[in-house]
């Protein structure tokens, strides 16, 4: 089973439709520790600020379901602020102490000339770790696999471990995460429910590693 | 970066929409539906909702069943435009499926109103529109209020500079003069954003009718997308056939690597 968190800001209704177009059953999360099964795939939407966010999970006792799911070896895909809520802290929403289900903080992207604040639109992401040859991945002249997703976000992750990163987007002073994985736990920061095809892909090839389907 | 093809569906008359010319309703050119389908099957890269009919004095509205059909038809980023002025018009939207809200007249009213709003869902979730009409002697521009269909004393550069202070996250440049008439976006353009040390995103429409005049703007740095709707109906050209061409000429666009073929 999916189960959802349904934030009261967020792209609910896009990943709503992901879920609907591809026939895959799903449920809001709820704090009803009882009916989570640890094959279950906990997916955290997210626009909005950090503390309201994590504002929300704490007053629904989210937080500690998310918690107890990863430490049964559940699954977790936090997309956007998701991402950025499985880290410890955050620049945007200082003393509001995040779900730390990945060491590190997030900050606010470094401003530059030639890259926009908020990073809004299409960028190219480039996966870190070898080849990967699913679609919607291609390879480029330098031997990398890379693809186009939609952004839309002024903060970005910075996991203590720079291992754990498994995608990047280009930055002028360097490239930034675009995705995580520790475990269980994946964070990506760009939307692949707004990402038209190339995005379903990616949900499709992610969802097929797990077995909540 | 990739620069970004954001056709402008314009709403009118229910869930009827039509092409603009010079920021006005013109002519019908289908329902919905058929719109949205046929611009995320052409590889769109955004939509923006224009819904002119509540940008008069009647307020926010938009009905559940125009956001429904919204939900079900676009896997793609769409933002809205049309009578919102409070923060609890610009949640709702947000929350029943868009990724952006715009806000124009409101602005006029308050500048303030665009920092209300992006306190709440953040600047990235929040732009302005400025429709604009340029003098033809002095190539000034001044700001064009939809709902008095008259200028307003208020010069391009000064609403852009309030738009950037008051959080806006992103800014749409409406050349009103050229809307619907495929004559080419604003040259003149350039010259006013090169006076800003502009670091959010800006948007253009009005004028395009060619692959070359969508080029043309898109060179320019300061550019990230240009809206359009009449190209999309009135040409052959489609979303997909413009980024391939600006892609073959230098420009930065996103790949579509599997099933728009349009």
């Amino acid at each position: 089973m999916i189960r959802v968190v349904n934030f009261p800001f967020c792209n609910f209704y896009s990943l709503q439709r992901y879920l609907s177009t591809r026939k895959y059953k799903y449920e809001v999360l709820s704090n009803h520790l009882s009916i989570i099964s640890a094959e279950d795939l906990i997916i955290l939407p997210g626009v909005g600020s950090f503390g309201d966010g994590m504002s929300y999970l704490v007053e629904n006792s989210l937080d500690v379901v998310i918690k107890n799911h990863v430490n049964s070896g559940g699954n977790v895909l936090g997309i956007c602020l998701g991402m950025q809520l499985l880290f410890s802290s955050s620049e945007e929403s200082p003393n509001i102490k995040g779900l730390s289900l990945i060491c590190g903080t997030v900050n606010k992207i470094k401003p530059h000339p030639s890259f926009r604040i908020p990073h809004i639109g299409w960028n190219e992401i480039v996966f870190s770790t070898g080849i990967n040859k699913l679609p919607p991945f291609e390879v480029d002249h330098n031997g990398r696999s890379v693809a186009d997703f939609y952004f839309v976000h002024s903060y970005v992750v910075s996991p203590a471990n720079t291992e754990l990163v498994t995608a990047y987007f280009d930055h002028p002073h360097g490239p930034l995460p675009a995705a995580c994985a520790l475990g269980s736990v994946k964070g990506i920061q760009f939307h692949p429910e707004k990402s038209g095809t190339d995005g379903y892909l990616l949900l499709d090839n992610y969802l097929a590693e797990t077995n909540c389907l | 970066m990739k620069k970004r093809i954001i056709p402008a569906i314009l709403l009118n008359q229910g869930t009827q929409v039509s092409l603009s010319l010079n920021y006005s309703p013109w002519r019908s050119v289908g329902a919905l539906v058929q719109n949205l389908r046929l611009h995320v099957a052409r590889g769109a890269d955004e939509l923006l909702i224009i819904n002119l009919n509540k940008t008069s004095n009647t307020g926010f509205n938009i009905s559940p069943r125009i956001l429904n059909l919204i939900r079900q038809e676009v896997d793609i980023p769409i933002s809205y435009v049309g009578g919102i002025t409070t923060c609890a018009d610009a949640s709702y939207c947000v929350n029943s499926g868009f990724d952006k809200v715009f806000l124009s007249s409101a602005f006029f009213d308050n500048f303030k109103s665009v920092q209300s709003v992006s306190n709440v869902l953040g600047s990235q979730s929040v732009g302005v529109v400025l429709p604009y009409k340029r003098n033809s002697t002095t190539g000034h521009a001044f700001i064009w209020d939809y709902r008095i269909r008259s200028l307003i004393d208020l010069a391009l550069e000064d609403a852009i500079y309030q738009a950037v202070a008051c959080g806006s996250g992103e800014i749409l440049l409406y050349d009103v003069d050229r809307d619907g008439t495929l004559s080419g976006l604003d040259p003149l353009i350039f010259g006013d954003l090169a006076k800003f040390n502009i670091d959010i995103p800006i948007l253009v429409a009005g004028g395009a009718g060619k692959k070359n005049h969508i080029l043309d703007i898109l060179v320019s740095p300061y550019i990230q997308g240009v809206v359009a709707s009449s190209i999309f109906a009135l040409t052959q050209e489609t979303p997909l056939t413009i980024r391939r061409f600006c892609q073959e000429n230098g420009i930065a666009m996103r790949r579509v690597s599997s099933l728009c073929n349009n």
